[in-house]
């Protein structure tokens, strides 16, 4: 029974180990493409004599700087949040 | 040679060389030498990674680039800043957990065979010594035009010191220059936009249409596709920058200098926002020189655009702020080929000496001794090589790194990670393709033999890696026990660093 209860506890960990790094890879996948494809869309679809090309193009690249500190602190407080829940639960680091 | 120059070099040289000295008494051990003994704060680390990842061609030809071509200049430092995304995402937590004083010891943690070993330290000492040469080789040409001394005498100078500081402070030493050079970059960048602002009376929107008056491609100057002419290549440049620096091990090595996984992840984070500030600031340096200095006195001084900053200073400034600007170079330039020289002291002493070729049956003075030898050895080393590739092409060399960083270390740190399928055979095919296919790319490419119209090969060669891991695990035997070794190493036997004495 105590053993039952050991494997229990090791899948469940494991199991929050892999959604954990799931959520880690999917997100820098998001970002490489947001950082890739939205210039190659910008250049696809909308010409430089439309007056918006000049704002998007820009607005693109400072969204950039936001979004690397942005992603920064998210990932900081992600996995702190993490590292309580699992503290709460009484478990070793 | 300019005394108000020469006054700040010595400044720079003594402080440093203080530095070193008091870090010198503080390493003793190996520990204390290699990952200075966990000392750092997560802060301190931020700044020392700031210091050790922003090379004198950022803050030089990041400006240059700028001034010269407006938007996509500043779209290639952002390449730079999102690399920090990927590295907080996916590298530094493992990192830190697994390693001990090298990028091998992650590695071996899943793969613990010596021959892993022995090909992830020969791929990090090629990728730091392929980038240290053509950092020592750019930083003696900077040095001869800015203060006229011989191109062999500078390299010299420069390798000696960051020799100095490696044999004898270990990585305080070279973390605290790091810290330093940070300190004086973020000041003295900060010094010349509050200058050039007040210069233009802050009237950014006026210096804006000032730049696009002066630069050749007219109202174009804000517009994307004045470097980039090609899609393909733009994309490719961006993957080989925003993963290329996943791969380097002189900034992943900066991750084993502190107590824990939290001051790892502040270390990052820290790190972003100091790059990050510092390339905003390098926009207004760029649109301030094109529109200050005439476009065709900075293609004169130098074509690649350089001397920008140093130009912008002299307009503003006169001799007493480009000392200054001069002096931040220098501090720029030794904290990060000490951080090479670093990095490839670590793979070489510790993975190939005390693994491979002694089986760890050397004592801890022997230990040391040796990791000061070689240290020695690799800065004599590069001097040499660097001396005779004064006419090389420094940015051909500065791509190869990425390129090879991008396509060997990082797939398979990922792969390690984070696949659980993953096995020895696909991490050897993983390194070997991504090492063959960028350097065959590189070669024969645009910065090359021009065969192959691609100046970056990350878009072929990163995809390439990946398959090659892929392919190589689906080939080889499959290890169902690794992975859960390697996660149960990470999230439960990872000691805290032993507290500093």
């Amino acid at each position: 029974m105590l053993k039952n209860n050991k494997n229990e506890t090791a899948s469940s960990k494991v199991a929050e180990i892999k959604k954990k790094h799931r959520k880690l890879v999917s997100t820098a996948v998001i970002t490489i493409l947001f950082l890739v494809i939205i210039p190659l869309l910008l250049v696809a679809f909308i010409t430089e004599v439309n007056r918006f090309f000049f704002f998007l193009a820009w607005g693109h690249i400072f969204l950039l700087f936001i979004l690397a500190w942005g992603v920064g602190i998210w990932h900081y407080f992600f996995i702190r949040s993490l590292e309580q829940s699992r503290d709460n639960r009484g478990e070793r680091p | 040679m300019n005394v108000t120059y020469f006054i700040f070099f010595i400044v720079i040289v003594i402080g440093t060389l203080v530095i070193t000295h008091w870090a010198a008494e503080r390493s003793k051990t190996a520990h204390q030498f290699y990952v200075a003994a966990g000392s750092l704060s997560g802060m301190q680390n931020g700044m020392a990674i700031a210091g050790d990842f922003i090379s004198a061609a950022s803050f030089l030809g990041i400006t240059g680039l700028v001034a010269f071509y407006g938007y996509d200049g500043f779209l290639y430092a952002t390449g730079f800043l999102m690399s920090y995304v990927i590295l907080s995402l996916l590298i530094v937590e493992p990192i830190h957990r697994l390693g001990t004083y090298s990028v091998a010891d992650v590695i071996a943690a899943r793969f613990p065979s010596n021959k892993m070993r022995a090909v992830v330290a020969i791929s990090g000492i090629c990728i730091s010594v392929l980038y240290m040469i053509p950092q020592l080789v750019a930083s003696g040409l900077l040095i001869r035009l800015l203060l006229g001394v011989d191109f062999k005498i500078a390299v010299c100078v420069i390798g000696i010191l960051m020799t100095v500081y490696v044999v004898f402070g270990g990585m305080l030493a070279t973390s605290w220059v790091q810290i330093i050079k940070t300190v004086l970059l973020m000041g003295g960048t900060l010094l010349v936009v509050f200058i050039v602002l007040s210069w233009v009376e802050w009237d950014f929107v006026g210096l804006m249409n000032e730049a696009i008056q002066q630069s050749p491609y007219g109202t174009s100057y804000f517009q994307p596709g004045n470097l980039f002419k090609h899609p393909i290549e733009k994309v490719s440049l961006i993957l080989t920058l925003i993963l290329g620096t996943s791969g380097l091990p002189h900034i992943l090595l900066r991750f084993l200098t502190v107590k824990n996984t939290k001051q790892a992840r502040l270390s990052a984070m820290s790190a972003s926002w100091i790059i990050g500030l510092f390339y905003l600031m390098t926009l207004i340096l760029g649109i301030g020189t094109i529109a200050l200095v005439e476009s065709e006195v900075l293609l004169q001084a130098d074509a690649s655009g350089n001397l920008a900053a140093l130009l912008l200073a002299e307009v503003v400034g006169g001799d007493f702020l480009i000392a200054f600007v001069m002096a931040v170079a220098f501090a720029t330039i030794i904290a990060v080929v000490t951080g090479l020289v670093f990095a490839a002291t670590s793979s070489f002493a510790h993975d190939i000496y005390f693994y491979l070729w002694k089986q760890k049956r050397v004592d801890e003075k022997k230990q040391l001794q040796i990791a000061r030898m070689v240290a020695g050895m690799i800065g004599i080393l590069s001097i040499l090589i660097s001396m005779k590739m004064e006419t090389s092409n420094v940015a051909f060399l500065v791509s190869l790194t990425f390129a090879i960083a991008a396509s060997t270390l990082f797939p398979l740190l990922v792969l390690t990670f984070y696949w659980e399928r993953y096995n020895a055979v696909g991490a050897y095919t993983t390194i070997i393709t991504g090492f063959i296919v960028s350097l065959t790319l590189v070669v024969i490419g645009s910065e090359g033999y021009g065969l192959v119209q691609l100046a970056n090969p990350g878009i072929l060669s990163i995809p390439a890696s990946f398959a090659g891991g892929v392919i190589g695990t689906i080939t080889g035997k499959k290890d169902e026990h690794s992975y859960q070794h390697l996660l149960r190493k990470m999230y439960s036997e990872k000691q805290e660093a032993a507290p500093y004495d």
